[in-house]
């Protein structure tokens, strides 16, 4: 099976007023074809600065100190930003955002902010590309798509809209697809809807997935692999299947105790104590050992290395080889 | 030191001294209003004495720079460069005092709209409405012909016409301050409105506010200006940098005189400019987005 | 849009009723009453009181304002101290003058402005970012007077590439095609000291708005698409930058008035504001109320006009 997208060591830092600070630090993981890859985590633990370095759209401020992006075979890293946009961003990798009500141009009908893409990357008339973008909106699943194309983004709704920026992200075929949170903003039953359509359109377009979310319930649903991070690092990633039946790192278990299910009848969900440190302030050591339960010293000095256990890659020294071996 | 440390003000001081062209703004302002403060001491003469051509009972007019007169003599035989210095007060007095009225009017009108909002709010704003529509220069000259041109004329006409963008500034600022959750806490525990508006409103906008009166002096300076220069404001024989300018009208003078008409028009544009560099460096330091 | 038109009419019936007011108030308060300007001064003595009576001087102040009303819908301003010129059409004669001024440092605004702005914008905090910031700064700070002083006597005085006043040259007696070049002469010194300071504010307007909205998603979003960066600009970020710079339109119709009164006289321009600054001088204080009702009016539907140019501009309000 071929890799579309493979990243390796990729360390973000931020200028701010207060010092510079990584934003996310030695982050690896790939994503082969047709497969949806989940990246978990709350807010702050780098899971949006990922993607955004992966499109090259980080903030001014920001910058990649270190790392390679392998997009389809080729490091985008070592392209010139020229390169990139007119060869990679929009062909052969695209992105849907989180509020679709601010994504969308509120001045450009929604036929031309489609049409774009295509007349932009590939060799055809506008007439094809509104052949092209027509068909693109009927597969998003949107009713009259004729009348639509005529329209502005408010004059749709945020369900709607979405789809359309599906539409848009998919209208050049790309071989792999970022969504970052592309649900949050929306109703609970449009959700769903909009989670079968990138399940179907994954299959018909044959497109990879790089899903970023914080809800535990979504990752379970479409992902096939799962990345969890916190503070700014991969701390696990593996199977969903392992991942949900047998979770590693602590901070992990702690997350999937919090989700609230349909089968257990607790009244109280558990929560993980404390919150997540400031970027100006993450603690050595291991960046989780204030909020766990099994912090040693060499936690609050040492950052641990990253061990494979089964399927998964664990960042904590509860998988250290050796203390795995005095705990068997 | 007034301000708190890691206070809102202090933050806003230490980007406002990384700020190149507002400190050398804030340097230069200071300069002009320590020479308005020693004219006196610094001027050669008087501002409004006549020099008379060496034994002769002619006028010494249109004297060319010298050692005695530093930046020659006008149109009737007056020290440039006394009138020069003196000229600094008049325009630091009208800019101060009528930035002073129309902040006052403007933001009285501003938090009694933005704050009690419905028919208060309508009638001020088509107030506000009908005094921007008329240029502002039209509305001055109205008021100084009307009247007969005094220093206080002019405070007052300019104080009069340029309250409109504060009270809109204000009245925006009250709006979005109102929505505050402990300013709703505040109105719904029952304290007075008066209460509210001077312990809770008015300290959460007068950062906007300061910005407006800088740029509201740097613009009332212009103003004082134009009305001299058009003979409606300051008057002969006081020196105001916009009357000094009137003689250039004369061809004679704007082609071979330039040490009458260009340091006055010179200094007015370096003070505009360097209170217009203080504003903008204000709005920066408190803006919170920078 | 009908309803958002139609509210924004509404709101102006009670502004230009408060500036026929404010005119009114000003003229009463005014030496001499200019209302008693109205009475044709060739009449004889018999007629005067008649005309009095029938100006309804003796009436009380707001009879008094009905019928000024009525007298100034149907054009009538009524009559200057010396000689008995209609005060009207004083102004008539001078109206296309001004308009032509004005009119060309409102194109010259915007057509100098925008760009400038964009470019500043887009290089943001490279030295030619800085250059435009520094001079759209000088552009607001200079009192107007004295640049236009500064240009008469660059570019007439010393180096005689322009006219130093004027609109015409009589003695010439062009006609044809070279009679509009001898106005276009005449017409760029005062053209461009009358926009620059609006040039400077159009300029550093757009510039910020170009900056807000590079930090707008829809922004980030074509960056995404892999467009390049003249479309990010030039169709992304431009059609929305410039919504805004619609509502300067308004604004800028009162500055450049104003503006034309200092242009106009130093220039010897035979418009509206020179008119106005001959009869500061020679005390006529009916052309000056004359010219504030006229100019404000003039305001107050340009700013109409803009608003509504505005709704149409902006697919958000339009729909």
């Amino acid at each position: 099976m071929n890799t579309i997208l493979e990243v390796k060591d990729l360390s973000v830092q931020f200028r701010t007023e207060e010092g510079s600070f990584h934003a996310i630090e030695h982050v690896s993981f790939s994503v082969q074809e047709q497969k949806t890859l989940a990246i978990v985590g709350e807010s702050g633990s780098g899971k949006s600065v990922t993607s955004l370095a992966i499109m090259q759209l980080i903030a001014e401020n920001g910058n990649i100190t270190g790392g390679e992006i392998f997009i389809d075979g080729q490091d985008i890293l070592k392209l010139s930003r020229k390169q990139v946009q007119h060869s990679i961003l929009g062909k052969k990798i695209s992105m849907i955002f989180q509020e679709p009500m601010t994504a969308l141009n509120p001045v450009i009908r929604i036929g031309e902010q489609i049409t774009e893409s295509i007349l932009e990357h590939q060799q055809v008339s506008k007439q094809e590309a509104r052949k092209i973008a027509l068909d693109t909106l009927k597969q998003v699943g949107i009713p009259s798509p004729e009348q639509r194309m005529k329209q502005y983004p408010h004059q749709l709704s945020g369900g709607m809209r979405q789809r359309v920026m599906i539409a848009m992200g998919l209208v050049t075929k790309p071989k792999i697809m970022i969504a970052d949170e592309p649900t949050t903003a929306l109703d609970v039953t449009i959700e769903a809807q909009i989670l079968n359509l990138l399940e179907e359109l994954k299959r018909t377009y044959k497109t990879s997935i790089l899903f970023v979310t914080h809800d535990l319930n979504i990752v379970a649903d479409i992902a096939d692999d799962v990345l969890v991070m916190y503070c700014g690092e991969v701390i696990e990633k593996g199977p969903v299947v392992d991942i949900f039946e047998h979770p590693r790192h602590p901070y992990t278990k702690g997350l999937l105790a919090t989700m609230p299910s349909l089968d257990q009848d607790e009244k109280v969900l558990p929560t993980i104590k404390g919150s997540v440190p400031n970027i100006s302030k993450r603690p050595q050591g291991c960046h989780f050992h204030p909020r766990c339960e099994h912090a040693t010293d060499q936690c609050r000095t040492t950052k641990p290395q990253t061990y494979q256990v089964g399927l998964q890659t664990v960042q904590c020294f509860l998988y250290a080889p050796k203390k795995e071996s005095s705990n068997a | 030191m007034l301000i708190k440390k890691n206070s809102f003000y202090d933050y806003a001081y230490r980007r406002f001294r990384r700020n190149k062209l507002a400190v050398i703004g804030t340097f230069i302002t200071l300069a002009f209003v320590l020479v308005a403060l020693v004219a006196p001491v610094l001027a050669p003469y008087e501002p409004s004495e006549f020099f008379f051509i060496e034994g002769q009972n002619v006028y010494n007019k249109y004297a060319s720079p010298s050692m005695e007169h530093l930046l020659g003599t006008d149109s009737l035989g007056r020290d440039v460069f006394s009138r020069l210095l003196y000229g600094a007060r008049v325009t630091m007095l009208v800019a101060l005092s009528a930035v002073i009225i129309s902040t006052v009017i403007g933001t009285i009108i501003g938090l009694v709209s933005g704050y009690f909002g419905k028919f208060l709010d309508a009638f001020f704003m088509r107030i506000v409405d009908i005094v921007i529509s008329f240029p502002v220069l039209f509305l001055l000259i109205s008021i100084s012909t009307i009247m007969d041109p005094s220093i206080w004329i002019v405070i007052l006409a300019i104080g009069l016409v340029s309250w409109t963008s504060t009270a809109r500034l204000v009245r925006g600022e009250v709006l979005r301050v109102k929505e505050l959750d402990y300013i709703v806490a505040a109105n719904a525990c029952g304290s007075s409105s008066l209460k509210i508006i001077v312990k809770h409103i008015l300290p959460n906008i007068l950062a906007p506010i300061m910005v407006q009166v800088t740029i509201g002096t740097a613009q009332a300076i212009l103003m004082e200006a134009s009305l001299s220069f058009l003979g409606v404001g300051v008057q002969q024989p006081t020196p105001s940098w916009g009357n000094m300018l009137m003689d250039a009208q004369k061809l004679l003078v704007l082609r071979d005189m330039p040490w009458i008409w260009i340091p006055p028009g010179m200094v007015t544009l370096l003070l505009v400019l360097a209170i217009y560099f203080v504003g903008d460096g204000l709005r920066d330091a408190f803006d919170p987005k920078q | 849009m009908v309803k958002y038109i139609s509210k924004r009419l509404l709101v102006s019936i009670p502004v230009i009723i408060g500036i026929t007011i404010l005119s009114f108030i000003i003229m009463k308060l005014s030496p001499g009453d200019p209302l008693a300007n109205f009475i044709n001064p060739s009449i004889n003595m018999e007629d005067l009181e008649k005309s009095r009576q029938a100006l309804g001087l003796n009436d009380p102040l707001h009879i008094q304002y009905v019928k000024w009303i009525g007298q100034v819908i149907r054009g009538n301003f009524g009559y200057t101290y010396s000689g008995n010129h209609s005060i009207g059409n004083l102004i008539l004669e001078r109206l296309p003058n001004t308009v032509i001024l004005t009119l060309s440092a409102f194109i010259l605004s915007f057509v100098v402005g925008i760009p400038l702005g964009v470019i500043g914008a887009v290089r943001k905090n490279t030295r030619i970012d800085y250059g435009i910031t520094l001079m759209s700064l000088v552009g607001v700070a200079i009192p107007s007077f004295f640049f236009g002083l500064l240009v008469i006597y660059v570019f007439a005085l010393l180096l005689g590439i322009f006219p130093s006043g004027g609109m015409e040259n009589i003695r010439a007696g062009f006609t044809g095609f070279a009679y509009y070049m001898d106005i276009l002469h005449h017409l760029v010194l005062p053209a461009l000291v009358l926009s620059l300071g609006n040039i400077a504010s159009v300029s550093r307007f757009t510039r910020s708005n170009m900056l807000d909205i590079l930090k707008e998603d829809y922004i980030r979003t074509a960056k995404a698409k892999g467009l390049r960066n003249k479309a990010i600009i030039y169709r992304h970020a431009l059609r929305n930058a410039l919504i805004p710079v619609v509502t300067i339109f308004g604004l800028s119709i009162p500055f450049l008035f104003s503006g034309a009164y200092i242009t106009e006289s130093i220039f010897n321009w035979p418009g509206m504001g020179q008119l106005g600054i001959r009869a500061i001088q020679d005390r006529e204080y009916g052309i000056i109320m004359a010219l504030n009702l006229i100019t404000a009016t003039l305001v107050l539907a340009g700013n109409l006009v803009s608003d509504i140019l505005y709704a149409i501009v902006d697919p958000r309000i339009r729909h």
